[in-house]
């Protein structure tokens, strides 16, 4: 299904050999032989098992910590608290990886000391011979607490009299957009509405569990193997523990998902200071309900909209306010905040444009990255009041979003100028086309079409100088090897430098041996986060490929006496273009170019375009490398006597650049389906005066295989993104506007709108029951 | 005396252990001392966690006896370690459709093999699925002691959430429904905010007899997870008897038939809801009912 391309900066279609292809990806055999080896999996002689004793209540002082009982059980080998702890006592919590910079410090106590601020709060940390004692001896620990006053509502936060979570106040970051003539626009507008629509926290869910091992080595080397996004965290355990960075050796093996929850460290900094106390290695296995409160969940915000429109539907202005709830701790959150604000508009062009966007502490569950960032959150409060804006004025909702769709070379939010694609109209069509008609209602059931389009971006906040680096080397023998520490969270991230190596260098990618996840090893290639793993590390990867092949067919041009842009390589051999008969196998061109001396290996670096920061008073200015757009729709089903809410069928249709594996882009589409799906439905941390209460599978409801309705993933390839052979960022992109289609379809069936999420059947049926009693005094 | 196992784990940590193979054995145990009877273990160990094993705990699964289930002249039997999986995969009559339905519902599939019907009755929550379809058969449970055996209405077995009459020295080991009670079709429906793996907001069982002229001859109607104990409604059931077996009689269903419940507010909905939900589960589960008389 891939368009003809339009797009005035597009790379010229590529003759591709591997690229985009249906290949099932390197990492699924030994995954479905159960051969890999995760964090958790990793077993070592003398190892002991670590606790961590998380606070029960949200806000108080501690009084005292008394681990005299715990420490002297049999079989207890390290019991440490804040007063154990280098003085600094702090971690830091701000953007890791390859950032050069332009970030905000944020830090948090590793452990709490005279004050707990969240539930869940770290105090004391147990290794013992066995998890049952180290849990027996956390039990044994006797923490005398006096509760406080806190706050917990992002709003209550900013008044005056609020009690202070840390720091001067509680205002944790703050961004303003001022553009055009706010007034003006609302004067040309025939109509404005304003609607304000509310989020809730949302849980990761990843498989797999924070897991880690950590252990000293013979060279007094602290390593650790963990599940983590960022093997960057060496620097981070370094710094907290007062080590040199070189002294710390993090790894990352399979990671079992990560989503944003294994983006800011989480466990390894306990066991870094377990084992370094200990002398012994530390597992740490986190049990689900303990996960849920060791990374933080998604923000949720508080949108509204004023907006003025034409009759017509063109938007005259906008005028909007974001408010999310940072928890205890800042974390990501002023980062969150900017990517909300960004995307506040959407994939709209609003010339006349107002924004304010305040974070606030509060003793909640600290907040932090999760899939779609704050942009998630912003695209789903934007979709819903565009539906809105398109009822109020009568226009079918898709020509009304035609009508103010940005467009290649127009400025966002900020007034940065988007240079790649913008098939927005073509992948909210298609979407749309693919959900057929809907179905006729019966006597329990209404049905409903919703559709969303976003503008997400990939790669990192530009003025942080993210950059990432990969080795590519051709062995003797004529097999390839990539070196490139980029951590395979799931998506087939590793899988996918094999491609674009081999599809350079002519090696089928089966064939290809890519060494990962490993920092000390590898180059370091940054996080796998804010969908700029294949951005970056492919990248790279790319660069330093080609580098090679120009080194390779330097040489090789000698050999057939022709000029190096004549020759191409493909199937395992280098050939003339034009007489494909004059060729030689890679292995033999390995070979005979060791022979010359030919450097045969290339290391290189690829750098995201940067620039120096906002206008701090108009917002104005380049936040990020590029943008992906796209769009998902889906039908629902809604049973008008439970309020019971059945997703029939859902269909993302996005311009991803150029696919690198296409099974791949479909599993991105097709899990961003489900977890957009249980973000509309179903999944809801449940908070009373911060204290968690539905912290387990059971009462925390993502969707099950029953929930999974028909999806369907349609890819458009633009070919003028940033990364490799012009492919954009998908990971986030996809995700984003997946709820929004939903609450858009729910509104559709039953004629009404809910402004707070999730759509549980009781809010759904209490607005159809509002909407009756309403048309009924009507 | 059967000798029992004192497993020492490192520390002092210290618990018991026993796995009688023998009815007598295990009775003779539970004379002795308390113990935390182990079956299925489906709600025993995700409570448990990473915790030490501290308390006694006698695992009755060797008590092979007790699984499957048999009728006799009067009654249907179901031992009180059937499990679900042996449930819905049994060849009970129509009657015990519902509790067919239901045992597809207790959990995920892994948890349907391995807990039981005993276990579900004595963790005696609010919400467990199993609860409603036997009190629509007139279910009771047979609770057999060293000094004997007694027989009590299911009814009267959950006296609250998380509480029954069972004795210490008790174990639960038959569940049994008069074959007086077990004519008709029945129907089982649950809510909940997902389609699968999933507490019950609400939920409903129905068993309607027909007689021959088409009209409701007996009825067993009750509603799970919405009292502090599932229960039947008398009422409701009352204002049926005779009424014409068509597509009429679930229009006949209203609040009135559901004020004796007492529904909670807590995470999973409020009351309102909850009764709100529960009656027209009720209606369609009679509308299930009436179609396949």
């Amino acid at each position: 299904m891939n368009q003809v391309d339009t797009s005035p900066n597009a790379i010229p279609n590529v003759n591709l050999r591997q690229v985009g292809k249906n290949k099932p990806r390197n990492d699924s055999p030994t995954k479905v032989y159960g051969k890999a080896i995760y964090a958790g999996d990793l077993i070592m002689d003398d190892m002991l098992f670590a606790k961590v004793l998380h606070s029960d209540r949200a806000c108080a002082d501690i009084k005292s910590i008394d681990v005299s009982v715990a420490k002297t059980l049999p079989g207890v080998h390290s019991v440490l608290t804040a007063d154990d702890l280098p003085a600094t006592n702090a971690v830091m919590t701000d953007m890791p990886g390859q950032v050069g910079g332009g970030t905000k410090n944020t830090k948090q106590p590793i452990l709490a000391k005279e004050r707990v601020r969240f539930y869940g709060e770290p105090i004391a940390l147990v290794a013992a011979e066995s998890y049952e004692l180290a849990q027996r001896a956390l039990d044994l620990i006797v923490v005398d607490y006096e509760d406080t006053e806190g706050v917990y509502d992002a709003f209550d936060a900013q008044k005056p009299d609020a009690p202070i979570v840390y720091g001067n106040d509680n205002i944790v970051a703050a961004y303003k957009v001022r553009k055009g003539d706010i007034e003006k626009g609302f004067q040309e507008a025939d109509f404005v509405l304003e609607n304000t629509y509310s989020s809730q926290y949302q849980e990761q869910a990843f498989l797999e569990p924070e897991a880690a091992v950590a252990w000293v080595d013979e060279h007094d080397i602290l390593n650790i193997r963990s599940s983590t996004q960022v093997v960057e965290h060496f620097r981070a355990v370094a710094d907290a523990l007062g080590m040199p960075h070189n002294k710390v050796h993090l790894q990352a093996p399979y990671v079992g998902g990560g989503f944003g929850g294994k983006e800011v460290m989480t466990i390894e900094v306990w066991l870094a200071l377990l084992a370094m106390d200990a002398q012994r290695p530390v597992k740490l296995k986190q049990t689900r309900e303990n996960s849920f409160i060791s990374h933080g969940p998604r923000h949720p915000f508080t949108i509204t909209h004023k907006t003025g429109v034409t009759k017509d539907g063109k938007i005259t202005a906008a005028k909007i306010t974001l408010t999310s709830d940072a928890g205890a701790y800042a974390k990501l959150s002023p980062y969150i905040l900017l990517y909300a604000t960004v995307g506040a508009t959407g994939p709209y062009r609003v010339d006349n444009l107002w924004i304010d966007s305040t974070s606030a502490a509060t003793n909640n569950l600290p907040t932090c990255a999760y899939r779609g960032f704050g942009t998630m959150q912003a695209t789903t409060a934007c979709e819903a009041q565009m539906e809105e804006l398109s009822k109020l004025i009568g226009l079918d909702s898709l020509e009304f979003r035609r009508k103010n769709f940005i467009q290649t070379g127009d400025p966002n939010a900020t007034g940065q100028i988007i240079r790649s694609a913008v098939w927005s109209d073509q992948c909210a069509t298609k979407a749309r086309e693919a959900l057929g008609d809907k179905p006729k209602s019966t006597e329990h059931t209404v049905y409903g079409h919703g559709l969303a389009c976003y503008q997400q971006s990939y790669g990192r906040i530009r003025w942080m100088k993210d950059t990432s680096e990969s080795w590519v080397g051709l062995e003797m023998d004529g097999t390839l090897i990539v070196r490139c520490a980029v951590t395979d969270i799931g998506a087939g991230q590793m899988s996918a430098l094999a491609q674009i190596a081999g599809e350079v260098l002519g090696v089928p990618m089966e064939e290809i041996t890519v060494y990962f996840g490993d920092g000390h090893v590898n180059p370091l290639a940054g996080t796998s986060t804010a969908s700029r793993a294949l951005y970056m590390t492919g990248k790279a990867t790319e660069l330093a490929a080609k580098n090679v092949r120009n080194n390779l067919f330097e040489c090789m041009a000698e050999y057939f006496d022709v000029r190096p842009e004549e020759l191409d390589l493909g199937d395992s051999k280098v050939f003339v273009q034009d007489n494909p008969e004059r060729c030689m196998s890679v292995k033999d061109m390995a070979k005979h170019c060791a022979a010359q001396g030919v450097h045969r290996h290339s290391l290189e670096i690829y750098r995201a375009p940067p620039s120096e920061g906002l206008d701090p008073e108009t917002g104005q200015g380049e936040v990020f490398p590029d943008f992906t757009y796209g769009a998902h729709a889906a039908t629902v089903a809604v049973d008008t006597d439970t309020g019971e809410v059945t997703v029939i069928k859902s269909v993302g249709a996005h311009d991803v650049g150029q696919s690198i594996n296409r099974q791949a882009v479909e599993g991105q589409i097709e899990g961003s389906a489900l977890m957009g799906q249980g973000f509309a439905l179903s999944e809801e941390l449940i908070l009373e005066k911060g204290v968690l209460k539905n912290g387990s599978f059971s009462e925390y409801l993502i969707p099950t295989s029953e929930d999974v309705p028909e999806i369907e993933s349609i890819i458009l390839e633009s070919r003028s993104g940033l990364g490799p052979f012009g492919s954009k960022g998908i990971g986030e992109p996809v995700f984003s506007p997946v709820a929004a289609s939903i609450v858009n379809a729910v509104a559709d069936a039953i004629g009404t709108r809910i402004h707070h999420l999730p759509l549980t059947p009781e809010k759904v049926l209490t607005a159809i029951n509002e909407e009756k009693t309403k048309e009924a005094a009507e | 005396m059967l000798a029992y196992e004192q497993l020492d784990f490192a520390g002092d940590c210290v618990m018991n252990y026993a796995r009688p193979d023998g009815m007598e054995d295990a009775l003779n145990l539970l004379a002795d001392r308390s113990w935390v009877v182990l079956a299925g273990g489906t709600d025993f160990y995700p409570a448990q966690g990473d915790r030490p094993l501290t308390q006694p705990i006698m695992d009755i699964s060797a008590l092979e006896q007790l699984r499957g289930i048999r009728e006799d002249d009067e009654y249907w039997h179901i031992g009180g370690l059937t499990t679900w999986a042996d449930i819905a995969a049994s060849a009970l009559p129509p009657a015990f459709d519902a509790l067919k339905l239901a045992a597809r519902e207790v959990g995920s599939v892994q948890i349907q093999n391995a807990g039981t019907v005993a276990g579900n009755l004595c963790n005696a929550s609010p919400a467990a699925d199993g609860v409603p379809p036997l009190l629509v058969v007139d279910a009771e449970v047979e609770l057999r002691s060293a000094s004997g055996v007694r027989t009590l209405p299911l009814s009267e077995f959950i006296t609250g959430n998380r509480k029954t009459a069972r004795r210490r020295d008790e174990l639960l080991v038959s569940v049994r429904a008069p074959k007086a009670s077990c004519a008709g079709q029945s129907h089982f429906l649950k809510l909940g905010s997902r389609r699968y793996l999933v507490i019950s907001i609400a939920m409903a069982a129905v068993r309607l007899q027909a007689t021959d002229a088409a009209t409701v001859a007996s009825s067993g109607i009750a509603a799970g997870a919405c009292s502090e104990v599932a229960t039947r409604l008398p009422a409701l059931e009352a204002d049926i008897a005779g009424a014409a077996l068509d597509a009429s009689l679930p229009g006949r269903i209203g609040p009135v038939h559901f004020k004796d419940l007492s529904p909670i507010n807590d995470i999973r909905g409020t009351a309102d809801y909850r009764l709100e939900a529960v009656e027209e589960l009720v209606r369609r589960a009679i509308g299930c009912c009436v179609e396949k008389l």
